[in-house]
């Protein structure tokens, strides 16, 4: 049980409740077939990537140039996808966009927006 | 003429309600909005309290047969549309909408011929989706033929649900800001149906209404009436059509 949660069934001064946290990390998140499968198609490719979730990244280090398919290599790899897809030469720097992502999940999920 | 159209990337995904409730909670909160209905076999009367059997006066009907509930006027809009009169009034000027009005127009899940058509009037064209494979799968072709003032709500996301919550990860990440909100799955929405009651009326602390009433707020920002500036854009009326 999570501590605020504790915490505010405490106060409450109840203790039956039953009780279960369904939030899941993002690392935990399943791959599903179906999620890889609208990332592999070219219409999101051409409309997403663009135009709606690169703008919300953080500013890349390097040019992009090298990472034809950004969005699904990073959420191939988020949902346990294939690691292959990623380019080998932006391999160095995803742990930092994968931790750079995840931080993000995390202060949503802390925050309650996810 | 702020238009609205609403269409469901799928059926089932609870785009009359989420419309009728919408409509509701705007009109509560002081905005003057026409619902009108252009879904086959709709659902619309039973969100506003209405019989079955109630028929709702046509949009070419004149304003006697106005019918106002719960704050709202309905308006059949489903024959001048089927008939293929609407897109030709609204593209000849003959048809025209009261401009301190919001209209917001229920475009059911089937006909995207009509989504289409009427789109470029439109102000804001909100696609509603559910967290179910069969309903993501048609993200892609709705990516791809949206267009800049497209937005998408994920109706029924449900968190004590795997898929779903899933879903609803994988949805924000792939949308956006162009994921207006996400409205909880809630028992109370099919049985405020059930009761012919608005779910307002039915369960007011519904956690659906919460989230429907807060995109509201968010779509009334968005969509001012009586001539404000938008924060959306106008797009051209000739735009092709992605339907086929």
């Amino acid at each position: 049980m999570r501590a605020d949660v504790k915490t505010l069934f405490d106060r409450l001064g109840k203790t039956d409740f039953q009780y279960h946290d369904f939030g899941d990390r993002f690392t935990e998140v399943e791959t599903w077939p179906v999620f890889e499968a609208i990332l592999r198609d070219p219409r999101v490719q051409q409309t997403v990537i663009g135009s709606v979730v690169v703008t919300a990244r953080e500013p890349e280090p390097e040019p992009r140039a090298h990472q034809p398919l950004p969005l699904a290599a990073a959420l191939s790899r988020k949902y346990g996808g294939q690691q292959q897809a990623a380019p080998a030469r932006a391999a160095p720097q995803d742990p930092q966009d994968v931790r750079s992502l995840l931080a993000r999940i995390s202060t949503a999920v802390s925050k309650g927006t996810l | 003429m702020p238009l609205m159209l609403v269409q469901g990337l799928r059926g089932g995904v609870g785009t009359t309600s989420l419309v009728a409730n919408l409509a509701i909670g705007l009109a509560q909160s002081g905005v003057p909005v026409t619902v009108l209905d252009m879904a086959a076999r709709s659902t619309m009367a039973l969100h506003f309290g209405l019989e079955p059997t109630d028929r709702l006066p046509a949009l070419d009907e004149g304003q006697p047969n106005d019918a106002v509930v719960h704050g709202v006027t309905l308006r059949d809009a489903y024959t001048i549309a089927d008939r293929g009169d609407l897109a030709y009034g609204l593209a000849s000027g003959e048809i025209s909408f009261d401009d301190n009005m919001l209209f917001i127009a229920d475009a059911g899940s089937s006909d995207m011929t009509l989504f289409e058509q009427l789109r470029p009037y439109a102000v804001l064209d909100m696609l509603v989706l559910a967290p179910s494979g069969e309903c993501l799968v048609s993200l892609p072709e709705a990516l791809d033929a949206a267009g800049p003032n497209t937005r998408f709500v994920l109706n029924k996301a449900d968190d004590t649900r795997k898929l779903a919550r899933h879903a609803a990860v994988f949805v924000r990440e792939l949308l956006g800001d162009k994921l207006l909100a996400t409205i909880r799955s809630d028992e109370a929405v099919v049985e405020s149906a059930a009761m012919i009651h608005p779910l307002v009326r039915h369960a007011p602390v519904s956690a659906a209404l919460h989230d429907i009433s807060a995109l509201g707020v968010l779509i009334a920002g968005l969509v001012p009436v009586g001539g404000a500036e938008t924060s959306v854009t106008r797009e051209a009326p000739h735009k092709a059509s992605h339907a086929a």
